[in-house]
This record gives C-alpha cells, structure tokens and sequence, in this order.
C-alpha cells in the first residue's frame, strides 16, 4: 500500500476509538526508512483536525466505494467454549455480518500454527453466494494473502497464520466492501 | 490472561531491555514495551517523541513487527490450551 497526499483511508475498527473519526484524508507522508508498515501519516478528518497514524493502522478507502464494517454474529468458540483437548483438532465457524452481506468462514487447523480458510460470501436479500469477488486476508493493514472467490462462490486460504486477522472482501458491483476481523486461533 | 501478559513481559525483557517509560540503555532512550503493546493492539498512541524515536531505532521497530505479527499471542494462547488439557 503507498498512499500519497490527498488519498482517503479507512482507520482499523481496533484503532478507530483512538481518533475523532473512521475516515480520513492524507495531508502528508513521511515514510519509514526500515519498514513500510511503520510509513507514518498526516491525516485530516472531516472536522478539519489533524492526527499523525501509522501505515499499519489504515487501509485505502476508494471514494466510489462504501466500506461496511462486519461484526461477529457467530463463533463457534463461544457458542461452545473453549473445551480444548489435548491433540484435538476442532473445525471453527465464524460468520461476519453487515446489513445486508454474510461472511461464513471456516477455519480448518493443520498445526499449532497453520490453518486454512474457506469461506462464501452471502448476500442476504439474493441469498446467493457472491462469485469472483476479491477477498484480502491481513494482519492489521498489512496484506498476508489474496485470493478471488469462485464460480461456486468460495474463496481458500492455505497456511494462514494463527491469530487475529482481519478480511477485506471488495464487491465492485455493487460498489461495497466488507471489512471484519476474526481470530483463526 | 495473567499468564499471557506475563509470559509476553518475561520473553520481550530478554529481546528489548526497556523499562515501561522508556529508561536510558546504554545510553539509548527505548520506548517501552507496554507502550509497543499498546499502539499494536489499538490501546494508546504514540507521542511525539516515541513516533521519532520508532523511525530512527532498528530494535523498537523489531520489537513492534514482531507485537504485529502476533507470534506471541499465538504461542501463548496455544500453551494455555495445552495446559489445560
């Protein structure tokens, strides 16, 4: 991601509460000579007030679309509790939800420390999962994966890391992305 | 959660000797742990003086790519489970 003077981001959900607003635009750039991740922005928010944030804090936010943050509407691990046991090894489900989208994702482990996801995207009204749709994987901002959803309707993600994660699915028809996150501990 | 949070302070004193406030180092101001912590898992902000001293400090940077990267989230949720099994 490199993002100049004048472009629109979108603050994280976990980082938004730290700032006046979601939404805002670069004013100015100073980038990190060691790690892109750590490119620090000066952004403006629509109240004119200015605040300095990381790269690894935002992503892009396109004008022509809307970004439509998916809460958690179901999670296997809570609905059951964590009733680990030695060795086992147990699928999880997680649904993202936006008004009017589900993100149903299942997490698969392999190991300790790898997993892999499948995951559909529905739109509720149509109840059709959505084809060819872009699907981004990330640690924060930082891009892990990309993978585009097939003519079934379903994405993959092989050897995807344990821990937080957030998904970022782009619906360019329909001018929408979903944004969620998710732990595939 | 008390064992990950100290198992978390225990292994990053071994990688980045910083107090939580940011104590000299041989000389050398880091910023300290819980203040990396915090900006990776959205609880505080960096203020001015830790965002210059980030961009200039090799062993700050690897200290908060690594808090990134979650790799000791992971392995300390992953040995809770295994000791409670």
């Amino acid at each position: 991601m490199s993002l100049r003077e004048g472009d629109a981001i979108l603050i994280l959900p976990e980082f938004a509460r730290l700032y006046p607003a979601s939404l805002a635009v670069v004013r100015s750039v100073r980038s990190d000579p060691f790690r892109s991740a750590f490119n620090e922005y000066t952004v403006e928010f629509a109240n004119s007030s200015t605040e300095k944030i990381f790269e690894f804090q935002i992503i892009e936010n396109p004008l022509d679309q809307t970004t439509l943050i998916a809460d958690i509407l179901f999670d296997t691990r809570k609905q059951l509790g964590s009733s680990f046991g030695r060795g086992e090894i147990s699928i999880v489900n997680v649904v993202l939800q936006t008004n009017s989208f589900d993100v149903q994702i299942k997490i698969i482990p392999h190991s300790a420390a790898a997993r892999s996801l499948l995951g559909h995207v529905i739109e509720r009204e149509a109840s059709s999962r959505l084809q060819n749709v872009e699907v981004r994987l990330m640690r924060k901002s930082m891009t892990l994966a990309t993978t585009v959803a097939d003519h079934r309707g379903v994405f993959r993600f092989n050897k995807v890391p344990s821990g937080d994660v957030n998904i970022l699915v782009s619906v360019p028809d329909r001018l929408q992305r979903i944004l969620g996150a998710f732990s595939t501990l | 959660m008390f064992f990950k949070e100290y198992g978390l302070r225990c292994m990053l004193s071994s990688v980045h000797a910083a107090s939580d406030s940011g104590e000299k180092d041989m000389g050398v101001s880091h910023i300290g742990n819980e203040r990396l912590f915090g900006l990776a898992s959205g609880q505080n902000r960096f203020e001015d003086w830790e965002s210059d001293h980030l961009h200039a400090c090799e062993v700050c940077q690897g200290v908060l790519y690594f808090l990134l990267e979650d790799s000791l989230t992971a392995f300390y949720t992953i040995a809770a489970h295994n000791d409670v099994a």
